[in-house]
């Protein structure tokens, strides 16, 4: 048992270790894709963020300290537009700030935020305020609604809009513009019927208008859609939250690891579904439905052509035929699996054509396999002169171990093949699903299916309990 | 005899074919572009297997450490897929080269590390290797697994990154596999699909006749 477990913690910690190796790998693909757009915003944050160490974190305090610092300076629409976005979470601080700004500074600060009180319904958006009242208008607004800026009071006005969208509501909500954003997009639920769509429908309504984006749910958008809009939501805040609020204490060292692109991965891997991808589909459920077809290909390749070899080695111990298959197999193991992909024409019909990728994967795995059978220490199954039903468990053993260790190795080129198979074949399995990530550059979606295959290969090597020869010159010595 | 006729007659078939479908420059610049990334690639993999003799007793746990964990990480990766992440921007036929380079230099390295070859093997080798050092028969040692499969994983590397439109074409016989099958143009392939086979059978020959002495 301790064994087990000892092996069971050993795996983990592996796990870990590739996974960080992978990432570093597969998100370079997200800077691949380097035009940033409303849509793709989730993207944009992420590739933001350092890969696997944020030293020092950037939350809510340092950001509009640098804004101020660039306003100090002299004129900076980009450190206005930036204030506006941060909005009502960032009010508190640019008040403090205010009351020691020199005039000129505290000008270009009012002005900066007003389209936050635009936002938050204390200016008519028709109003050209002069810079002179504007100031006096935001000291007012924060007087006032100060009180309202907490935790507590921004989770019950969230959770009396998502029961029931009064004016009254919205317009409180409103009030504390990107201050309830966490507790907006904590509050919506996923959308499973209609109840749950309305109140998703409030609840991002009123996230979008404090965050300026476009991921609201109308009345007649279907319920996965606005489930997926849901899951969007709370990806995009999972890399955003840090702008808007601050940290503190323990926190403040945590998010040196956490708030990262590693991290937030790390994050998606521990949510439902996974997370979402770059499209807003679940990972779990588009990559669990993508994968029927390719199982049946590989499966049914490995299986085949495992049989194959297996036939061909009874056939060359049994008869004497030393030198069947061994040019054959060579030939067919010279020819690249692209050019069989391509070579045969896809037929019209859904199960001919699985049939034939099917084919074409097995053709690739059959040298290898053989070249395993034939070594003979694999196939005590065709041992002469005994009888196989003594030895069936442990031979059928040894002949999943000959398949891993055949398999391991050529793992990464028989998916490979697969890809290439089921973009040849028009097959909508993992290989598609695999080429329309990469055409996102959609590190999480890609990262999911890395991670399956890691575990995949260590549940069988775990499984097999495959013995590992010790490395020679590395033998504990023996007391002398 | 009668063998090395016919693998001659095959080898001068697919040369005149090749040039009377992509022309004499371009068909020139093919072969002479996938010679250099299959020799790339076995360098590389030889190296792998060589670094393994050079280690030393207390070096070679962290060797077999690292080169599982590399074998590991590569395994979870589809290669195509691996060989986008490592892109940026440099030569398709390097980027080839690299990674299948540098997948075979971990099988050779692996398979150095369990099965080691001592001073005495090196009496199975021909006798002009018998004398060199023990790194350099290690090293040819180590071409042993991946001389068949070299030339076709370059090959259908280079033709699968054209094909799926992840890297530009290269001018070797995987960028024009790639197009051609892109194009859906089978009749083409043949050429390119017998120069790949021939390419790995004569690699293989070439092993066997100069590399590894009959038992």
């Amino acid at each position: 048992m301790r064994a087990l477990l000892r092996r069971l913690a050993w795996l983990f910690a592996r796990l870990v270790l590739l996974s960080l190796l992978c990432f570093a790998l597969v998100s370079r693909l997200a800077t691949r894709h380097p035009t940033p757009t409303v849509e793709l915003s989730d993207r944009y944050g992420e590739a933001n963020l350092p890969r696997f160490i944020n030293w020092p974190p950037r939350d809510l305090h340092t950001r509009v300290a640098e804004q101020l610092t660039k306003l100090a300076q002299g004129e900076s629409p980009g450190a206005e537009r930036e204030l506006a976005r941060l909005g009502g979470a960032a009010l508190g601080s640019v008040s403090d700030a205010l009351r020691m700004a020199s005039p000129e500074t505290a000008h270009r600060l009012c002005r900066a935020m007003l389209p936050v009180l635009t936002r938050m319904g204390e200016l008519d958006p028709t109003d050209t305020l002069p810079s002179n009242q504007a100031c006096g208008q935001l000291i007012r607004s924060w007087e006032e609604h100060s009180r309202d800026f907490r935790p507590v009071v921004a989770r019950r006005w969230v959770q009396r809009l998502g029961e029931q969208a009064l004016a009254s509501r919205r317009s409180e909500v409103a009030t504390l513009d990107t201050f309830a954003l966490g507790e907006l997009i904590a509050a919506m639920p996923r959308v499973r019927d209609t109840k749950t769509q309305a109140q998703a429908r409030r609840l991002t309504a009123a996230a979008a208008g404090a965050a300026g984006l476009p991921w609201v749910i109308r009345d007649g958008t279907p319920l996965d859609t606005a489930d997926g809009l849901v899951l969007r939501w709370k990806r995009w805040w999972t890399l955003h939250q840090l702008e808007y609020s601050e940290l503190r204490g323990p926190k403040r060292l945590a998010a040196v690891v956490t708030e990262t692109q590693y991290g937030h991965w790390v994050a998606t891997v521990f949510t439902p579904g996974l997370g979402v991808d770059l499209t807003g589909q679940p990972i779990a459920s588009s990559l669990l439905s993508a994968l029927p077809p390719s199982l049946v290909v590989l499966l049914g390749g490995l299986l085949g052509a495992w049989g194959a070899a297996a036939t061909l080695t009874w056939l060359r111990s049994r008869l004497k035929l030393e030198r069947l298959g061994g040019w054959s197999g060579r030939i067919i193991g010279s020819i690249p699996p692209v050019a069989l992909a391509a070579w045969l024409a896809p037929p019209n019909d859904s199960a001919a054509r699985l049939l034939l990728a099917t084919v074409v994967v097995g053709a690739t795995v059959a040298l290898g396999a053989t070249s395993v059978l034939a070594s003979g220490s694999h196939l005590a199954l065709f041992r002469a002169g005994t009888n196989p039903r003594h030895h069936l468990a442990q031979d059928l053993r040894r002949l999943l171990a000959g398949f891993s260790t055949a398999l391991g190795p050529d793992w990464p080129w028989l998916m490979t093949t697969l890809i290439l198979v089921e973009h040849a074949f028009g097959l909508r399995g993992l290989g598609a699903w695999t080429v329309a990530a990469v055409a996102r550059g959609d590190v999480a979606a890609l990262m999911a299916l890395t991670l399956g295959c890691l575990l995949t290969l260590m549940l069988l090597e775990l499984a097999l309990d495959r013995e590992q020869s010790p490395v020679p010159g590395t033998e504990p010595r023996s007391p002398s | 005899m009668k063998r090395q006729a016919l693998v001659v007659t095959a080898v001068v078939i697919t040369l005149a074919v090749l040039v009377a479908e992509a022309g004499l420059g371009q068909a020139a610049r093919a072969v002479s572009y996938t010679l250099l990334e299959v020799l790339a690639a076995l360098a590389l993999t030889a190296l792998g297997a060589a670094c393994t003799a050079l280690a030393t007793p207390a070096t070679r746990r962290w060797l077999d450490a690292a080169v599982t964990r590399g074998l590991e990480v590569t395994g979870a990766l589809p290669v195509v897929l691996l060989a986008i992440c490592v892109y940026r921007g440099v030569s398709t036929s390097l980027l080839v080269a690299l990674v299948v380079g540098s997948l075979g230099a971990l099988r050779a390295a692996r398979v150095a590390l369990r099965h080691p070859l001592h001073t005495a093997d090196r009496l199975h080798f021909p006798s002009w290797l018998a004398r060199r050092p023990l790194w350099l028969t290690t090293a040819l040692y180590g071409l042993q697994a991946s001389i068949t499969a070299v030339p076709a994983q370059v090959v259908g590397l280079g033709a699968a990154l054209t094909w799926l439109g992840w890297a530009p074409a290269s001018c070797d016989w995987g960028g024009r596999l790639g197009q051609l099958a892109e194009r859906g143009q089978r009749l083409s392939l043949v050429p390119y699909v017998l120069g790949t086979v021939l390419l790995s059978l004569s690699l293989q020959a070439v092993y066997k006749r100069w590399l590894t002495a009959p038992r």
